[in-house]
Order: C-alpha cells, then sequence, then structure tokens
C-alpha cells in the first residue's frame, strides 16, 4: 500500500470516530444554557449535573484524542482499566479540591497541557521516548499527571460560572460521576471501533500514519490554546 | 510489571525527527495563519487582513434582543419644542403679614405633554416647608374648574416628572413656615409653555430664566 493511501485511510477512519463522538462542540467550555443551568442552580442536581459531567467528556475533541491515543496498542482490558483509572483518580482529585478551594488556573494554559498531553501519547506511540531517549517512561505517571491537569482546567471553568454554595459538594460529585461515565461511554466506542481496526489487513502500518495524525492534531490544539493565551489580553472580556 | 503499548514498527530516528517537526511546523502554519486572525484578532503575517480572515476574529456587539414594543407607558412624541427654565421663587419668613410667605408657581400643559423637575429649598426643617403639587383646569362658562392632586407634603426638596392628566395649568403651591425668608430654586425641563407674569397659574409674577 502507498503512503498516501495508508494517511488516507487511517485519517478517514480517525475523522469518523471523532465526528462520530464529538458533535460539533470544540475543546471543553461549558456554554450557552448549560451554563445559564449551572449559574441559576440552587441545591442539589444530582442528575442534570451528572449528564453536564458526561456530555464535556462526550463532546471535547482534546478529550477523545487523548483517549483515543492512550487505548490505540492495549490490547488487555485490564490494562485499559488501569490507565482509565489512573485518569479518573487525577482528574478527580483536582477538580474536586479546585472547587473547594477556590483554585484557578488560566484555561487557555490546562488546554494547551490537554493538547500536549495527546501529542505526548502520540509520539509515545509511535516509540519516540524508545528511539529518542533510549527509554519507555512510565504511561501511568503520565496518564495521572495529565489527570490532574484536566481536573483543575475544569475546576476553573466550573468556578467562573459562579456555583452556588448550596448543594455544592453534591453537584461537583455528580459532575465527577457524570464525566467517569462520559469516558466509559466513549472509551467503549473507541475499543469497539479500535477491536474492528486491529483486525483490518494492514492495521500495523496504518496505525503508524493515524498516531503521526493525532500527533499534529495534538500540536494543533496546543498552540491553538497557546494563541489564546498570549492573546487574550487584547480582546474584550 | 510492563504494560505500555506502542507500535512495533517504530519509526528510525530520522524519520521520527521529520514527523515531528512536520507536524510541529504544519500546526505552526495553522494556528498563526489561520487560528490567530480567525480566533483572536492577531494578523502576524498579514495573511488574515488579505484574506479576509481577520474580520472573523473582529468582536462583534452583542444583538440586541426587542422584548417589547414601546408604548404610551414608556414612550411619547411631541409636535413642540422642547424647553428648560430654571425659575427662583422668592417667599418670605412664616406668618408674613401680607402672606408673602407662600404662592403659586404652575406651567401650562395639554394632556399628555411631560415636564421633568427639580426643586429645592433651604429650609433647615423639613417640617417647616410645605408644598402643594396639583394641576387645575379653570372654570369656564357652565363649568366647574377641575383639580388633580398630585402631591400634599411638607419636605425642602422633590424631584419627578408629571405627565398632564387634564389640560390647564401644573404645578406648586409653596408655603415657608420657618423664620426666615428663603428661595426655592426650581428647573424644569421638557414639553409645557409658561405662564406669562400676572396670568392665572403665575399671579406673583415670578420671572424664569430659559436655560439654552
Amino acid at each position: 500500500m502507498t503512503t498516501p493511501t495508508r494517511f488516507g485511510i487511517a485519517g478517514a477512519g480517525l475523522a469518523l470516530m471523532v465526528a462520530a463522538l464529538a458533535g460539533p462542540a470544540f475543546a471543553h467550555g461549558i456554554a450557552g444554557k448549560d451554563a445559564a443551568f449551572v449559574a441559576a442552580s440552587h441545591g442539589a442536581q444530582i442528575l442534570p449535573f451528572i449528564y453536564l459531567g458526561a456530555k464535556h467528556m462526550v463532546t471535547g475533541y482534546d478529550h477523545l484524542l487523548f483517549i483515543l491515543g492512550v487505548v490505540f496498542f492495549l490490547y488487555d482490558l485490564r490494562h485499559v482499566a488501569l490507565y482509565v483509572t489512573m485518569f479518573s483518580i487525577g482528574h478527580s482529585l483536582t477538580l474536586l479540591t479546585g472547587v473547594l478551594s477556590n483554585i484557578q488556573v488560566n484555561p487557555y494554559l490546562v488546554d494547551a497541557v490537554i493538547g500536549l498531553s495527546v501529542a505526548y501519547k502520540a509520539f509515545d506511540n509511535l516509540g519516540g521516548f524508545r528511539t529518542v531517549l533510549g527509554v519507555q517512561p512510565d504511561t501511568r505517571v503520565a496518564v495521572l499527571g495529565f489527570g490532574l491537569v484536566h481536573g483543575f482546567g475544569l475546576a476553573t471553568k466550573l468556578q467562573e460560572l459562579r456555583l452556588s454554595k448550596d448543594g455544592l459538594v453534591a453537584n461537583m460529585v455528580s459532575f465527577n460521576v457524570g464525566v467517569e461515565l462520559g469516558q466509559l461511554l466513549v472509551l467503549s466506542l473507541i475499543l469497539a471501533a479500535m477491536v474492528w481496526w486491529r483486525r483490518q489487513p494492514g492495521f500495523a502500518r496504518q496505525a503508524v500514519a493515524a498516531n503521526v495524525l493525532i500527533l499534529f492534531a495534538g500540536f494543533l490544539l496546543m498552540e491553538y490554546q497557546l494563541a489564546g493565551f498570549f492573546t487574550q489580553a487584547r480582546l474584550p472580556a | 510489571m510492563t504494560i505500555e503499548g506502542q507500535t512495533d514498527r517504530p519509526p528510525s530516528p530520522k524519520r521520527l525527527a521529520l514527523i515531528t517537526g512536520g507536524a510541529l511546523a504544519l500546526a505552526t502554519v495553522l494556528v498563526v495563519g489561520f487560528v490567530l486572525p480567525a480566533e483572536f484578532h492577531a494578523d502576524p503575517t498579514g495573511f488574515g487582513r488579505a484574506t479576509g480572515l481577520l474580520k472573523l476574529g473582529t468582536p462583534q456587539p452583542p444583538k440586541a434582543e426587542v422584548v417589547a414594543a414601546g408604548t404610551t407607558a414608556n414612550t411619547r412624541y411631541y409636535p413642540t419644542a422642547y424647553r428648560s427654565d430654571e425659575v427662583e421663587i422668592p417667599l418670605a419668613a412664616g406668618g408674613d403679614e401680607n402672606r408673602k410667605d407662600e404662592l403659586e408657581y404652575k406651567v401650562r400643559m395639554k394632556p399628555g405633554d411631560s415636564m421633568v423637575y427639580a426643586w429645592s429649598v433651604p429650609v433647615p426643617n423639613p417640617e417647616e416647608f410645605y408644598y402643594d403639587f396639583h394641576g387645575e383646569t379653570p372654570a369656564a362658562a357652565g363649568a366647574p374648574a377641575k383639580v388633580v392632586e398630585y402631591k400634599q407634603s411638607t419636605g425642602t426638596s422633590s424631584n419627578g416628572v408629571l405627565i398632564a392628566p387634564i389640560p390647564g395649568v401644573h404645578g406648586w403651591y409653596l408655603q415657608n413656615q420657618s423664620v426666615k425668608p428663603v428661595v426655592v430654586k426650581l428647573k424644569m425641563s421638557g414639553f409645557y409653555e409658561l405662564v406669562p407674569p400676572g396670568q392665572y397659574g403665575n399671579e406673583a409674577r415670578i420671572k424664569a430664566k430659559p436655560v439654552s
């Protein structure tokens, strides 16, 4: 198979998977009437916040790409479960402590690091660290670290919406549960697609091409957010 | 435990460098050329201005939402000219023998005409100044005078707006009950006519000073 064809197939497969899951949302803000709902909420709103958490996860390109990168070469479901647990522990910790202790981080920087995480995992999938450094960094630590950063981003965005103190903990926990559920939903769809893809002839070659595209997408997301970070002062609030 | 999953066909170091560098460069080109002008209104290369992408990134004022049409409850339109006047109304000390401690000052208005006003008087005790804000249609042949009461009170200042309910003259009866002579300072703006000194509504011959 020629190189352009390989990229074409890999790209079409990736685009289909992302488009099917992502819908029109870009990156991961909480916007429009959802923001209005959060701002107007008083008291515990268990199910709505679970829904918002799940929606946030399912409609974020950056999360989808990161999850895709993480599970791309994981063939054992126990390994999948381990990585997902590391990621969940990471973002649960910072989401809850971030909101409860009022820590705010610049959302552009957080999103840039999430973009970087996408590029990091794709580079890792290409065997880049072993090729360049000669050693394989522990992906569990990396996933935990990126999970921590992600949770801070979420905490910052939720705080911008001026959450009501009334029912705060219940709503935060609900939101976090929703994030986990959304993650599992996305993960099962991606895994199903990956299982099918791996059985196709030429997967090994397409996989390299696909990770090159994920690497590019990660850089693009990262630079997009960095552009926002360095220019945001010029825009009216 | 080794659970890492990477490709079993890692690119050669040279190829890896090419891939990574190429991806980074392409992302930079897209962000600098397209994203910066279109999303963040920054155009370091001039490409955004040349292609119109920059217009996408120009902040737009939020669009207004029409929630209701204007009604006579909140909008009025007048053919008559807008005017503003400042009036100084002197009053003698309370209990004056010639009753110069009280007078009426009014302006002429048609029904629906509006007038914004503010007045104040330097009497230390607000209990010692009385006013009666009202409007009246003078008696005509066969018909008695009509009076509409707006406000009767003691106090040393009042700000407000009047939309005349009846034709005729509208204004204040003012009474100084303090021991010193005072001057009431009144400002008016809107759609009304002054009553010439000596005529009904301005028997005290007060002269207003038009403000241009």
